[in-house]
């Protein structure tokens, strides 16, 4: 019975994407996406290209060299510049921007009326730290808020940090950028209220003495380290806590169960203080990525948009369903 | 001197990680023990709402004498045979309560009768979240118990592999059966 409401419920919501891509505002309103995207993509090529060809020729001619790199400058960006002019007027966007705007949002809008994206995160930097892996470096973009009753919200999270690297004759070095944690946060209304704060966090045993490992923060002050009756659970994560009754409390067989399930899909960590809970997932890859290519501009189009979207949205509700 | 020094060195290092392998088990034993008890809580509140289903079918169906089979409540620290017993047998009474109520909309359609099978419904799942808890460290113990080098410490101590809770009752598929919709 659900599912066939949820079915008729979801050939409605198709219905009405369907209908809103094949109106001829909204088709005008795809060739300017495409156009302004494809400009962007093509402008930072060419301004590239043209920035290698300049100092390629300033150092074979000098002077004479960067001259005429200025000449074929002006011929290779000039028009693009004139019609970038013609596009975006005095407003420029980047892609990001204009693919939130013009493409996500008008989906979700449809899905939920009160939801959002916004291209930049507004989660609490302390929050962030408490659920990920201890890092230098913390971006968090793209995120989805429904506005519901739980007041779930998830953004993309990207953290890391930079490695300074000697080659093995000493001479060269070189800095490397080391990905810390890449994945998902989401931050929700926690039933009730929860005395003290919780960090559940993802561990590993180490190759060589199984030794623990554990990148994500340790005990901090007033925290206190617990097990449970779940072995696996044990094993697979550490428990700070500071009330130990509202843990135990919290900890329940359904939620261990519920970590358990989550150790084979991705590391999962959760934090909750207070009304907020947040929840971590890494799981090496962003939620709603940009196209990056020209094709994947040139093949836009909002129902298949929709269907991506739609599919991230059903994991998200079931997800933290346990915790609505 | 070297060799006694080796010698030495080797049953220190072979002690330490028997010492070491014996807490784990002992470790294990514990948790199985612990996560046992969380389902004999719940079966024990399990039990009380059965009761009280039991108590409200039996009303309805007090014309027809319908006799239900004994609800058994379980002991305190009762072994894993126990409380697959008491399982089952809480199973077996609510499949009865079930055919009752099929036979009695008025008793189906009570306030007192949705609520109790509201109650029941997330039972069950507690029940089911804390007996896979309960077999997931069964499992992670035997697994101990039979793999070698650990088996030779299992041996030393005495221990046999664990039973497990059963997954699948008879009744079950009746319990999933329940139309727990209140709308």
């Amino acid at each position: 019975m659900a599912s066939e409401f949820m079915q008729s419920d979801r050939e409605e919501e198709l219905e009405r994407i369907r209908r809103l891509e094949a109106s001829p505002d909204y088709q005008e309103k795809l060739k300017q996406l495409r156009e302004k995207m494809n400009s962007n993509l093509q402008w930072k090529m060419y301004t590239i290209i043209c920035v290698v060809i300049g100092v390629f020729l300033f150092m074979l001619f000098r002077y004479q060299g960067l001259i005429a790199a200025a000449v074929i400058a002006f011929f290779v960006l000039y028009p693009r510049y004139k019609k970038r002019q013609e596009l975006f007027g005095g407003d420029k966007e980047d892609n990001e921007h204009l693919y939130v705007e013009n493409m996500l949002n008008p989906i979700v809008k449809e899905i939920f009326p009160e939801g959002e994206i916004s291209v930049n995160s507004d989660f609490p930097l302390d929050s962030i730290r408490s659920v990920i892996p201890s890092s230098r470096t913390y971006k968090s973009y793209r995120q989805i808020s429904f506005h519901n009753e739980s007041d779930l919200a998830v953004a993309n999270v990207y953290a890391y940090h930079t490695e300074e690297r000697t080659s093995s004759d000493g001479e060269h070095r070189t800095t490397e950028t080391v990905q810390d944690f890449r994945g998902q946060v989401y931050q929700m209304r926690f039933p009730g209220a929860f005395d003290g704060h919780i960090r559940v966090v993802p561990t590993r045993t180490s190759a060589f003495l199984k030794r623990e490992v554990q990148d994500y923060p340790g005990t901090r002050a007033g925290e206190m380290k617990i097990d449970t009756e779940d072995i696996r659970h044990n094993e697979n994560y550490n428990i700070y806590c500071t009330d130990e009754l509202a843990a135990r409390n919290f900890l329940n067989p359904t939620v261990l169960d519920w970590f358990d399930k989550n150790i084979s899909q991705s590391q999962t960590a959760i934090y909750i203080e207070d009304h907020e809970l947040y929840i971590s997932r890494y799981t090496d890859r962003d939620i709603f990525p940009l196209p990056r290519t020209l094709e994947e501009i040139d093949h836009l189009s909002l129902m298949e948009e929709y269907k991506k979207l739609r599919g991230e949205i059903d994991f998200i509700q079931s997800f933290t369903a346990i915790f609505q | 001197m070297v060799f006694a020094v080796v010698v030495i060195l080797a049953a220190v290092i072979i002690i330490g990680w028997f010492i070491g392998q014996s807490n784990r088990l002992n470790r294990y034993v514990v948790s199985i023990e612990e996560s046992k008890k969380t389902v004999d809580i719940t079966l024990a509140k399990r039990y009380d709402t059965i009761s009280e289903m039991l108590k409200v079918a039996k009303a309805y169906a007090k014309h027809e004498e319908k006799v239900f089979t004994e609800l058994v409540g379980l002991r305190q620290s009762a072994s894993i045979q126990e409380t697959n017993r008491a399982m089952a047998n809480q199973n077996d009474v609510l499949s009865q309560i079930r055919a009752v109520a099929e036979n009695y909309p008025d008793l189906m359609s009570s306030q007192q009768f949705l609520t109790l099978q509201k109650e029941i419904a997330s039972e069950n799942d507690e029940l089911a979240a804390s007996k896979r808890i309960v077999n997931s460290n069964v499992r992670v113990m035997n697994q101990a118990i039979v793999s070698f080098p650990t088996s030779l410490v299992a041996g030393f101590k005495g221990m046999s592999k664990f039973d497990f809770l059963e997954e699948d009752l008879e009744g079950k598929k009746d319990l999933k059966d329940l139309d727990y919709n209140i709308d």
